[in-house]
């Protein structure tokens, strides 16, 4: 995945913690495994965006100590991030549509 | 470059030291979750996760440190606010019938001193400031003598005041006797506006009943009361204060011979 486009990226990371809240390893992994590996995002990627996400309020944080002293940060999608991701959902449905019909007239 | 040092470079830029922490919790898990997860060496993990001059600055650019500072200013304003709140209501709760007055705009007012200036000093002709020290305990009220004078003042030249003479049927120097009282209530906004009666005398001698006027202020737990007795007898040794009556009266002794130490 290219490094200049947080708008994707960050659409992408709400659609996964959609279904439960996530902390920053996890998200690189169920990416990863999700997009069958295309997607191997570095963690000088998440961050920012997960950070600049929870600016935006499209997200919550929460720190929880593991049994092994690890402090992790989950994060969880707001209301407000519900409707954004629906928003860019539609958006990346239309280009997609629209390449696709430009891809078979090829 | 070592863990701390990868560490340490990545969250450089972020100026709030508590999010600059929290951040580095948070890298320092992840890198150990990595570390455990793939198996890879320390510096293998670390060029995995990033170049962390690049991640110094996204990360500087999210973590603006006014807002930071901003926010904990005003929690240390508000806690300042508090605490003050809190050493005022236990000053308050220490000395009920005297702090108050260093308060500004508690509408607490001193009628017993309003009373008492309006009197020319020069009609006074003598004066005896008592040791106020009983305190009495009733329905919730703790009421307690704050201040008493007795003092002997002149017939006023003006005219006004010798017309009300004449129609009073004092004449001459008369004792007057004020009395300031401070209540303090165990309930939020309730005064105290019992029934009163006031008796007097001497020890050797009946009790005489007396007429007052009375003036009463309060501010929530706070009740200042001031009577005026005038014309009472200079050899008179105790006044007593009812408040209510039948079961609920209660009697507030005050002896008029116990003079304060000056």
């Amino acid at each position: 995945m290219a490094k200049k486009e947080p708008a994707s990226v960050s659409m992408l990371v709400l659609a996964l913690l959609k279904g439960r809240e996530m902390y920053g390893y996890q998200i690189i992994e169920e990416l990863d495994r999700r997009s069958e590996h295309v997607f191997q995002m570095k963690e000088g990627t998440l961050y920012p965006v997960l950070h600049g996400l929870e600016k935006d309020r499209l997200v919550t944080a929460r720190e929880a100590v593991t049994d092994k002293g690890r402090t992790r940060r989950y994060y969880a999608v707001t209301e407000k991030g519900l409707r954004v991701l629906e928003e860019k959902e539609k958006e990346w449905q239309t280009f997609s549509r629209a390449v696709t019909a430009i891809l078979a007239g090829a | 470059m070592n863990r701390l040092d990868w560490l340490d470079t990545a969250t450089k830029k972020i100026y709030f030291r508590p999010d600059r922490k929290a951040v580095r919790r948070e890298l320092e898990a992840h890198l150990e979750d990595l570390l455990e997860a793939s198996g890879l060496d320390e510096d293998a993990a670390l060029k995995e996760m990033g170049d962390p001059e690049a991640i110094a600055e996204e990360l500087g650019r999210l973590h603006r440190p006014w807002l930071g500072y901003l926010w904990r200013a005003s929690q240390l304003a508000l806690l300042g606010a508090a605490v003050m709140y809190c050493l005022v209501l236990a000053m308050l709760a220490a000395r009920p019938g005297y702090s108050y007055r260093a308060i500004p705009g508690m509408r607490l007012y001193h009628y017993l001193q309003a009373d008492m200036d309006t009197i020319d000093p020069a009609r006074v002709l003598e004066e005896r400031v008592l040791s106020p020290s009983t305190v009495l305990e009733t329905g919730g009220y703790t009421i307690s003598l704050d201040q008493a004078v007795f003092r002997r003042v002149s017939e006023s030249d003006s005219l006004d005041q010798a017309v009300f003479r004449r129609v009073s049927e004092s004449d001459g120097p008369q004792w007057n006797l004020y009395i300031a009282l401070d209540i303090t209530s165990s309930r939020w906004e309730e005064p105290l506006d019992y029934w009163f009666s006031l008796s007097g005398g001497r020890t050797d001698a009946g009790p005489m009943e007396y007429g007052f006027t009375r003036n009463t202020s309060h501010w929530g737990f706070w009740q200042k009361c001031g009577f005026e007795i005038e014309g009472l007898p200079e050899d008179t040794e105790w006044v007593e204060l009812d408040f209510g009556y039948g079961k609920l009266k209660r009697t507030l002794h005050i002896s008029l011979t116990e003079e304060a130490e000056t």
